[in-house]
């Protein structure tokens, strides 16, 4: 991943680096001035739009996670992430599978969705959904939006 | 891989009928797609690929403008997600 | 139908000439509203949908161009306002002496966001060798089969998770205290990703960039083996843009 590293050493500064679009995307889109005006942000992504669906991830998932990062430590890692091709591709199709290089890994294989059938069935029953209508384009809204 | 075919190999998958599979198949999908921590992830990856010369600005341009869409989309939705793992600092 | 985008607030005085063409085309580019002591950077866009990814990237390009050289107060991406006299009257007077206040405390100053990732392997070992209910839990989940160890997964999940969380309370206290004294304030701010060990933001005087650089470049030699370090800047002050009274908005 993106290793700014400052390289130290010989009175050399290191100079911070020019921010790429993921190292600011939650400042932009949470911070800054509010001002009570029609605020039009509305979205191409056709599969997008058809999506109406309230889901809430139940922190069990995040548990699970972690649970399976500490049982890689030692174990060998065939299922590496995928290499970069195949992330954009999985990416541009709009496919289902999201991996990540290294770190902790946050797709839902690690958890064994595939193997665990039992997993799918305790989580159904702790997950909840609810459908809701939402329109793309919105007024002014803070982030954490309620039911209107 | 994965998803599909480990719920397809559910014994009680034929009980609770086709239709809640595809039910759950597909939140389980959604919920992998706009799952934020996941799409932040992806944009870092993109930008470590960029910086590294690994991949075509233009390349990364589309890909990134799918993730944001997404990762809007799901801010709009409103899931209740933990943020990076358990506590907003 | 014209309207008005609105990235930010500078003050009157200082000349900021933004390149960028805005998040759509038009024919003066980025310009500004002046009103008091107050500037407003704005560009013409057609009232109706935005594409988001488009102009997200374009309205950031447009404030890291006036950043580098003017002090800038972001506006919330995707604010249109329905004309100029809307951005006067709706937004410049009412706030005026708020805003331009707020503007004089962050004069000369730039936000630098240090970030650092874990390890993951290093941490997850940090994690069992420091805790022995979760290396005991984790032999109990390896010895029996996947199936009957769901709910068990799940409590050493939330133990490892707990572990992680402490972590990064020790080193974000970490990074804080060893920067902020070369800053004039500093914030942490909520983390994105599971890897995330600190994410802080802090605001720091033009002047003294390079010397808060040298700090980063230590700090990260020291943490090397356990986190890498993203250091990025000058920011607009996002993480000192308090809508509130400007004094002492961080004393």
């Amino acid at each position: 991943m993106a290793v700014a590293t400052a390289g130290g050493g010989g009175g050399y500064a290191a100079r911070p680096s020019p921010s790429g679009l993921a190292d600011v995307i939650d400042i932009i889109l949470d911070k800054g001035l509010v001002i009570d005006a029609y605020v039009r942000v509305s979205l191409i992504g056709i599969e997008i739009l058809t999506i109406d669906a309230r889901i809430v991830i139940a922190s069990v998932d995040t548990y699970l996670r972690f649970a399976e990062a500490v049982n890689r430590l030692d174990l060998t890692e065939a299922d590496q992430s995928q290499g970069l091709p195949e992330l954009m591709e999985s990416m541009t199709s709009g496919g289902a599978k999201s991996k990540t290089k290294g770190a902790l890994e946050g797709a839902k294989e690690k958890l064994g969705i595939g193997d665990d059938d039992e997993d799918d069935q305790e989580k159904e029953k702790s997950r909840s959904s609810s459908r809701r209508r939402s329109s793309s384009s919105s007024r002014s809204r803070s982030r954490k939006s309620d039911d209107e | 891989m994965g998803l599909i075919t480990g719920l397809l190999t559910l014994p009680l998958a034929p009980v609770r009928g086709t239709v809640w599979l595809a039910e759950r198949i597909q939140e389980q999908a959604e919920a992998e797609l706009y799952d934020e921590d996941v799409i932040r992830a992806q944009l870092m990856e993109i930008d470590a690929a960029r910086e590294a010369g690994e991949i075509e600005e233009e390349e990364a341009t589309q890909a990134e403008d799918q993730l944001l869409e997404r990762l809007i989309a799901a801010r709009e939705m409103g899931a209740d997600r933990t943020h990076g793992g358990i506590h907003e600092q | 139908m014209t309207a008005v985008y609105v990235y930010g607030v500078v003050p009157a005085a200082e000349k900021v000439d933004v390149e960028a063409p805005g998040v759509e085309a038009s024919k003066e580019g980025v310009r500004r509203i002046a009103h008091g002591e107050l500037a407003a950077l704005v560009s013409d866009v057609e009232a109706g949908p935005m594409v988001a990814a488009r102009g997200l990237r374009a309205h950031w390009r447009v404030l890291e161009e006036a950043v580098a050289t003017a002090t800038v107060l972001p506006v919330r991406f995707g604010t249109v306002m329905e004309s100029e006299d809307a951005v006067v009257d709706q937004f410049l007077a009412p706030r005026h002496d708020r805003l331009v206040a707020l503007l004089a405390e962050l004069s000369g100053k730039v936000q630098l966001s240090v970030k650092a990732f874990y390890d993951e392997e290093r941490l997850m070992r940090g994690v069992v060798d420091e805790s022995v209910a979760v290396a005991r839990l984790r032999e109990r989940v390896r010895q029996r089969p996947k199936a009957a160890t769901y709910y068990d997964r799940i409590q050493l999940g939330e133990l490892v998770a707990g572990e992680v969380e402490h972590a990064r309370e020790r080193d974000g206290a970490m990074v804080v205290d060893r920067l902020e004294p070369l800053a004039v304030a500093a914030r942490l701010e909520p983390l994105g990703t599971p890897d995330a060990a600190v994410s802080a933001a802090f605001l720091v005087e033009r002047s003294r960039v390079d010397e808060f650089s040298e700090a980063v470049a230590r700090l990260s030699d020291e943490i090397k083996g356990e986190m890498r370090v993203r250091y990025i800047g000058p920011l607009p002050p996002y993480s000192f843009t308090e809508e509130q009274e400007a004094v002492g908005a961080w004393a």
